[in-house]
């Protein structure tokens, strides 16, 4: 077993280091197990570790403290959900518009955008927001409908928790999970298009 | 039931939205079905379609026209709905 302490530590640094010592375990595999703080920490862990093709599971102590177990190795995979029909497509939304000119009327093109994403066939495989684009994830957004339609049909609703955080949204968030830039760019990293709005 | 509004310019339509928003009514935007023509590209969607066309006479808006999505087998088919 190999304990890191990241108590105290923001993403993506616990990130980082399970990372970095999952890859020390080499191909005989192996347990990690990381000390975290904070429930967004223990997310975006297990959003790696699946997204490694890892088994994982958290035990949250009675102190707050969430411990997330990370099992690496042969036979420890687990099950992709990725099939051939796969979009392999990426969109990547920075901003609450769509291109330049009226703000406007770009406030409602993106929400027109985003009602098309879902009539697209197979879905996106990742939607993500950030910047300014991370208000049209809030509970008070009018796409919400829209994006939940696209989370149930399989895409996954990525949201960037640094933007969140800056606009103090962060508890507003009404679809999909939070995600540091690790997860973001992993997500752009293994997308067969990107769409970049 | 979701009802589709739709309207004569862009401006129409996101006057049309901001009205509802602030009314409190539950409103979607979509671009316009490539089964129905109107003058813009924007369409709103909305559960009461009777309310929504009141409020949005109220604020001087006008709809072009109301349409109802039926399921169908190739996609939606828009069935016009006399306002």
């Amino acid at each position: 077993m190999n304990n890191i302490d990241c108590l105290g530590q923001v993403c993506p640094i616990p990130v980082i280091k399970a990372k970095k010592a999952l890859e020390g375990l080499g191909e005989a595999g192996g347990v990690v197990a990381v000390l975290v703080d904070n429930d967004i920490a223990r997310q975006n862990l297990q959003k790696m570790a699946t997204g490694l093709g890892y088994q994982s599971e958290y035990e949250q102590r009675e102190n707050g403290n969430i411990e997330v177990t990370i099992v690496a190795g042969e036979g420890c995979a687990v099950e992709s959900c990725a099939t051939d029909e796969d979009s392999g497509l990426v969109v990547a939304i920075g901003r609450n518009t769509m291109g330049e000119g009226s703000q406007e009327l770009g406030q409602i093109l993106i929400k027109g955008f985003i009602y098309a994403l879902k009539e697209l066939t197979p879905p996106p495989t990742h939607v993500l927001f950030f910047n300014s684009g991370s208000y049209l994830t809030g509970s008070d957004s009018n796409c919400l409908e829209d994006l939940r339609a696209l989370e149930a049909a399989g895409t996954v609703i990525l949201t960037c928790g640094t933007c969140t955080n800056y606009f103090e949204i962060t508890e507003k968030l009404g679809v999909g999970e939070i995600a540091n830039m690790y997860g973001i760019v992993t997500a752009m990293a293994g997308a067969k298009r990107l769409i970049n709005i | 039931m979701t009802y589709i509004l739709t309207f004569a310019n862009t401006h129409k339509a996101i006057f049309a939205e901001k009205a509802l928003l602030q009314a409190g009514y539950s409103v979607g935007v979509m671009p316009l079905p490539s089964g129905i023509k109107a003058g813009c590209g924007i369409a709103l969607r909305v559960a009461d379609y009777i309310a929504s066309n009141a409020l949005l006479k109220e604020n001087n808006i006008v709809v072009s026209a109301v349409y109802q999505a039926l399921a169908n087998v190739h996609g939606p088919v828009y069935r016009e709905v006399t306002l």
